[in-house]
């Protein structure tokens, strides 16, 4: 039928008409229209097919609650058709559907599903062993998911994060929630009002109520309150921290009092085929009526068991719908302002009957005609029956509160079996409730409650309220009904429609023992879909409690947990924060032709220049820093100063080598074990005065290490200042036999010759005008001097070094080189050749261990470990040649068909022209000229002699030159 | 996401925080049986109740105590670490 | 020495990326070449009392100094002083000048300098909607009157440490932000990015 009168509704604009392509049949709406309404009023209801059986589907809520409506639009998947906006030219396609929603292959399911009783997976398909993954998960998963997302078509939208401040949070824009932000703001305190829907106003923009009122006039005015519509508030965390989705943005917003106010959700019955399309909740069919001018239906039948449900039939009469039949599912003194109303208007009421059965117009696409039964005494369907013609049923049988954010929030769910109802109590202390949430039904009360209770948050927030209105106490009387429920013999009778989930499969999965809820959700997936058990709660406590003879309170319902709704991953994903850090040589090295290296999060040149064979790049930077002179840019590595009286105790205390002693213008090395004796950073110690040391940490490990001392010290409480200063200092290694003389080129007042400045001397003066800390090191094997200066001079120093450098081949070095180099000395990298468990002597450094002093982090342990060695030591090996399956780090060294160590450093060596590497090995192997074993990641296994680990100069003529 | 109030900044999200665990009863290395040393290392109380921990506040590189309640999750109070004097381990 | 120092955004700065900018609602002006240093350790505060015409009361409180140099006291004992933009006057070269003579004949404890020019770089957001741009980035509410003039927070921007000072006396709405030297160039495409939807971006050479 299509609708030649404009449509008048609260959200459409029946004038601008706006076309769109559904299953890729164009249709028109009008501005203001959801899919699903504007489908609706093209008398086009079928939105979607079911999960397992591919019944059709329609409009169940309106309201973005259920999962009947979830479509595709464009490459987006499982968008709420009665949330989503139409717009010119929107491509919508049904979900779930062999060919389209009208016409799906899949429907046959329908026909199976007896033999697809609950727990059918769990049974089915897991013999013989091995035929899941192989033969039934591929098949199920082809069947199986809602949507198709095409990842190379993916658009990139903007999405981002932002956080928010707030007195006050109101959660729900309804009556009470209005009332809750005036409140609250007329006291002073800053209100956000949050809403799912386009407008604010909630029941009162559809509901029948008494009278009008000016609270969205008033709360739009206020200068105290914001307001948030299409915004959901997804979730409750802890202290307050909620968030809201905003189109592209996830707004994480703080408030000091949060009010949730929203609202309560209407409840379906269970009777056969009560999820044909045409059979809605009354709210629905009022929404599409008063929101979007749609009229649900020509022929109606009203299941009522509250008052709420003969206004939706005053409403349908308003709205020119005929009605079929009205049944209430009470017997006797039923009263109630809309159904005195309704009988003034001569509709005959059935009083004390259901719907037994609904059926389908021919093709299974809609409801046809619809069969009452008569309750008996026991409230169950008897054996006199009517049948009526309709198009359209309307439920109103009673309400949950929406329950998931106030339980979210800590709260608990009890069920009063006197009024079929559900109510909630101790959430957290800073969460308040208002309205129909916490029990109150009539916009009155809904108002006065809300009064209430923003007037108490704002007395919360510490504002002062003149007179704070009390809260009423809630009414005795509910509109839930306490069993709308009317089991068929022949099923379909659906309890969760995401999960095509009937009444016996509850029944069924409490008797297959799953008696608790948790369980039998697990089991039979109820509540699992993408409506979170809204419509299913409450139905599956009521039959999870008869078959097990437990209240409803007891059984309750499952855990709510985040996300209350559908939300995209690119809203959780924001902006990509990801730091990088630059030494102030980078853009020198982009020039030079770098390839990059994450060392931490710093970026490192990894080598120089392109070619076809990088190895070969890496060698030629290698020898020319053994043969000439080479630089590396290290301002990556951890400085901190060490000062005060107390200086040389606390390195005593953090490190296991003694420093009391070093000279000032003197280097030490630096090994730091935890408490348990593991070795877990290195370094260098500077002694620049009496009560100073500069100390130098890895790269990786500044941060932490620093963060560690003050740790220490807060226990300790030594007299020490210990001050990260990684960043402020940048560094250059000038490393080879010509370093001297380059050096000797940049500095007029340090005396560079080996005589003045040997071997692990500090010394302090301007390198090219610059003050620099100059210290005498030997990483990579050479003589070798690292420069520090302050980072705004870095660049400089870098451009000096190498203009000077030119007459010696100067030629900057990577990190790839250099991690060459120091295997060829045998320097260990702390984290590469060391793990969460390497002490000190299995790496041969026990020359670093002042085992005299009396306390050093780790030494009690270490004194433990000592007792009882580990099977195990760090060797040097090498092979003549790379074998053909070339050996890796991190493959296993092996004896006797047991794992007894691992490579941990691996390199061809550019200098000696063989591999070499270091690999824990079996101790009783680790002799020189003793034989490991090694298997490659092929599994063919490879032996390796074992050699000094100092594979070159051994006797370190070359950095000490 | 939980507020935690640091005695030198104030309340802040608890992402600028870490945790370092609970205030150990202090043994001491020099005269502790080899058991007695692997016990502080290696065992935890793990107390359901009210624990002092150690945190920082990750930015400023402050260190400071916590008393909280691990079967809640309420921080019942922060302070600064005392200038001398005992750091009132639970025990 | 070169006499200018260098910023860690001036790559940036003098690339074709930045423009002149109308007068928009972020304007993030490079302060980094300006001189700046610390103080921190036993003895600080007693010693930079005698220094300076005035000390914040209390830690995370900032005071402005006549020439417009600003103290910042970010602990008990712990100092971070920026040069005022127009000051003829270098305040952190003066005291780390005193600070090296005093410190080889003082007997009392005055504390160690830090080397702040070169560990962090130095920003001034200016303009109406930087409250709301840094909410984008920072977890701590740096609105007016959450976080009111004088008012320090540490705390992590766009995740890395940070210092953030409103500053007195002048417009409103003026932030300083000082962060990680080595990440300066992360920061700047975090604030080009944050700053975009109030038309603002960085301005070149400083402040005007």
């Amino acid at each position: 039928m299509s609708q030649q009168i404009a449509r008048q509704g609260l959200l459409i604009d029946g004038s601008q008409k706006i076309r769109f392509t559904f299953d890729g049949k164009q249709f028109e709406g009008v501005a203001g229209d959801t899919i699903a309404s504007a489908l609706a009023a093209n008398n086009e209801w079928i939105l979607s097919r079911s999960f397992k059986y591919h019944r059709p589907r329609g409009v169940l809520t309106m309201a973005a609650q259920d999962a009947n409506t979830l479509v595709q639009v464009g490459n987006e998947v499982s968008v709420f058709a009665d949330r989503h906006r139409i717009s010119e030219g929107l491509a919508v396609r049904a979900q779930n559907v062999s060919h389209s929603a009208r016409k799906d292959s899949g429907f046959i399911m329908n026909r199976f599903s007896r033999f697809m009783p609950v727990g059918f997976y769990y049974r089915t398909f897991f013999k013989p062993k091995g035929i899941w993954e192989k033969v039934w998960e591929p098949r199920i998963r082809a069947k199986a998911g809602l949507g198709t997302l095409d990842i190379n078509e993916a658009t990139d939208g903007y999405y981002d994060k932002a956080y928010g401040w707030y007195d006050v949070i109101v959660v729900g824009a309804g009556p009470a929630g209005l009332a809750a932000a005036i409140a609250a703001a007329d006291a002073g305190a800053s209100v956000l009002i949050v809403d799912e829907n386009p407008v604010i106003g909630g029941a009162l923009n559809y509901a029948r109520h008494n009278g009008t009122n000016d609270l969205a006039e008033k709360v739009k005015a206020h200068p105290k309150i914001e307001i948030w519509t299409d915004a959901i508030c997804n979730a409750w965390y802890a202290d307050n921290w909620l968030p809201v989705i905003r189109d592209n943005r996830l707004h994480k917003l703080r408030a000091k009092q949060v009010v949730l106010a929203t609202g309560m959700i209407e409840q379906p019955s269970q009777f056969r085929n009560n999820d044909l399309p045409g059979i809605m909740q009354g709210s629905a069919a009022q929404r599409l009526m008063k929101l979007y001018g749609v009229k649900p239906g020509q022929r109606a039948v009203v299941l009522a068991s509250n008052d709420d449900a003969y206004g939706v039939a005053l409403d349908l009469l308003d709205a020119g719908v005929r009605l079929a039949a009205v049944c209430d599912l009470r017997k006797g003194g039923i009263t109630g302002p809309n159904r005195a109303q309704l009988k003034s208007r001569n509709v005959e009421v059935l009083d004390g009957w259901c719907i037994w059965e609904a059926r389908p117009a021919a093709g299974h696409k809609h409801v046809d005609v619809v069969e009452l039964a008569e309750l008996d005494e026991m409230g169950k369907a008897g054996k006199l029956r009517l049948r009526f013609d309709c198009d359209l049923v309307c439920m109103s049988v009673g309400y949950i509160p929406a329950y998931q954010l106030p339980l979210q929030a800590r709260g608990k769910l009890s069920y009063d079996e006197g009024t079929a109802q559900f109510t909630i109590h101790g959430q957290d202390e800073a969460v308040l409730l208002a309205g129909s949430v916490d029990g109150f039904f009539d916009v009155d009360s809904c108002i006065t409650d809300g009064l209430a209770q923003g007037a108490q948050a704002a007395v919360n927030c510490g504002y002062f309220v003149q007179e704070k209105p009390s809260r009423l106490s809630r009414p005795a009387l509910s509109p839930n009904h306490h069993r709308p429920i009317f089991p068929h013999p022949a099923g379909k009778d659906f309890v969760d429609f995401d999960e095509d989930l009937q009444v016996k499969d509850i029944k069924n999965a409490v008797a297959d023992g799953y008696r608790e809820l948790e369980l039998v959700k697990r089991f039979s997936t109820v509540g699992m879909g993408p409506s979170q058990g809204r419509h299913a709660a409450l139905a599956t406590a009521m039959l999870v409690s008869k078959e097990t003879g437990r209240t409803i309170s007891k059984v309750g319902v499952t855990t709510a947990r985040p996300p209350v709704t559908t939300e995209k991953i690119a809203t959780l994903a924001g902006r990509k924060f990801t730091p990088m850090r630059r030494t102030p040589m980078h853009d020198l090295h982009a020039e030079a032709g770098a390839s990059w290296l994450l060392a931490g999060n710093w970026m490192r040149p990894a080598f120089y220049g392109k070619g076809a064979d990088d190895r070969k790049i890496i060698a030629e930077e290698v020898l020319n820093a053994r043969n000439n002179v080479g630089m590396i840019d290290v301002s990556t590595l951890g400085g901190l100063d060490v000062r005060g009286p107390d200086a040389a105790e606390f390195l005593n205390r953090m490190y296991t080598f003694a420093y009391a002693k070093l000279p000032i213008g003197k280097t030490r090395y630096l090994l730091m074990t935890n408490e348990a004796g593991t070795v877990i950073d290195d370094g260098v110690a500077c002694r620049r005065g009496e009560q100073y040391f500069y100390v130098t940490a890895t790269t990786t490990g500044v941060d932490r290490i620093y963060r560690n001392m003050l740790w220490w010290n807060a226990q300790w409480r030594l007299d020490v200042d210990i001050a990260n200063v990684t960043a402020a200092y940048s560094g250059v290694n000038l490393a080879g036999p010509n370093a001297r003389r380059v050096l000797e080129k940049l500095t007029d007042d340090i005396d560079v010759s080996a005589e003045q400045f040997p071997y692990l001397a500090y010394r302090e003066g301007k390198v090219v005008g610059i003050p620099a800390r100059v210290f005498r090191v030997g990483f990579i094997g050479e003589l070798g001097y690292e420069i520090h200066v302050p980072s705004r001079y870095g660049a400089e120093l870098w451009r000096a070094i190498q203009e000077a450098g030119q007459a010696y081949s100067i030629k900057p070095f990577g990190l790839e080189a250099q991690r060459v180099m120091r295997l060829e000395k045998g320097h260990v990298i702390v984290g590469q050749d060391t793990d969460g468990m390497t002490t000190p002597e299995e790496l041969d450094m026990t020359w670093a261990v002042a085992k005299s002093k009396p306390f050093f982090v780790g030494k009690r342990s270490l004194e433990i470990r000592d007792k009882a060695l580990s099977t195990r030591r760090l060797v040097g090996f090498s092979l003549d040649q790379m074998p053909s399956s070339a050996l890796q780090e991190s493959n296993l060294v092996v004896k006797g068909g047991e794992i007894v160590g691992f490579v941990t450093s691996l390199t061809r060596s550019p200098t000696l022209s063989k591999v070499i590497g270091l690999a824990y090995a079996d101790r009783e192997d680790a002799t020189l000229g003793g034989r490991i074993v090694i298997r490659a990641s092929d599994g063919s296994q490879h032996s390796a002699e074992v050699v000094s680990p100092h594979f070159y100069d051994p006797e370190n003529k070359r950095q000490e030159m | 996401m939980k507020i935690m109030t640091c005695p030198l900044n104030g309340p802040r999200n608890i992402t600028e925080f870490q945790c370092h665990g609970e205030v150990h009863h202090e043994v001491d290395p020099t005269t502790a049986s080899d058991k007695e040393w692997s016990d502080y290392l290696w065992m935890s109380n793990n107390t359901a109740g009210v624990v002092r921990e150690w945190w920082c506040h990750t930015p400023s590189n402050y260190w400071f105590l916590a008393e909280r309640n691990t079967v809640t999750d309420e921080i019942l109070a922060t302070f600064a670490v005392p200038a001398d004097g005992p750091l009132g381990e639970v025990k | 020495m070169a006499a200018i120092a260098r910023s860690p955004f001036a790559g940036r700065v003098n690339s074709n990326h930045s423009r002149a900018l109308a007068p928009a609602d972020v304007i993030i002006h490079d302060l980094s070449p300006n001189g700046r240093t610390g103080f921190k350790g036993v003895g600080t505060t007693d010693w930079l009392t005698t220094k300076v015409p005035s000390i914040p009361e209390r830690p995370n409180r900032a005071t402005t100094l006549s020439d417009g140099s600003i103290v910042a006291r970010l602990g008990k004992d712990e100092y971070l002083l920026l040069n005022g933009r127009k000051s003829s006057i270098s305040l952190s070269a003066g005291l780390d000048e005193t600070w090296a003579s005093e410190s080889t004949t003082s007997a009392s404890r005055m504390g160690y300098p830090l080397p702040r020019a070169d560990s962090h770089s130095w920003l001034y957001l200016e303009g109406k909607s930087v409250p709301e741009m840094m909410a984008k980035i920072c977890g701590v509410d740096l609105r007016e009157q959450s976080f009111p003039e004088g008012e320090i927070a540490q705390t992590i921007v766009a995740r890395i440490g940070a210092v953030i000072i409103r500053e007195v006396g002048v417009t409103s709405e003026g932030l300083h932000l000082l962060t990680d030297f080595a990440s300066a160039d992360y920061l700047w495409e975090v604030l080009e990015d944050a700053s975009a939807e109030y038309g603002g971006g960085f301005v070149l050479n400083g402040r005007q």
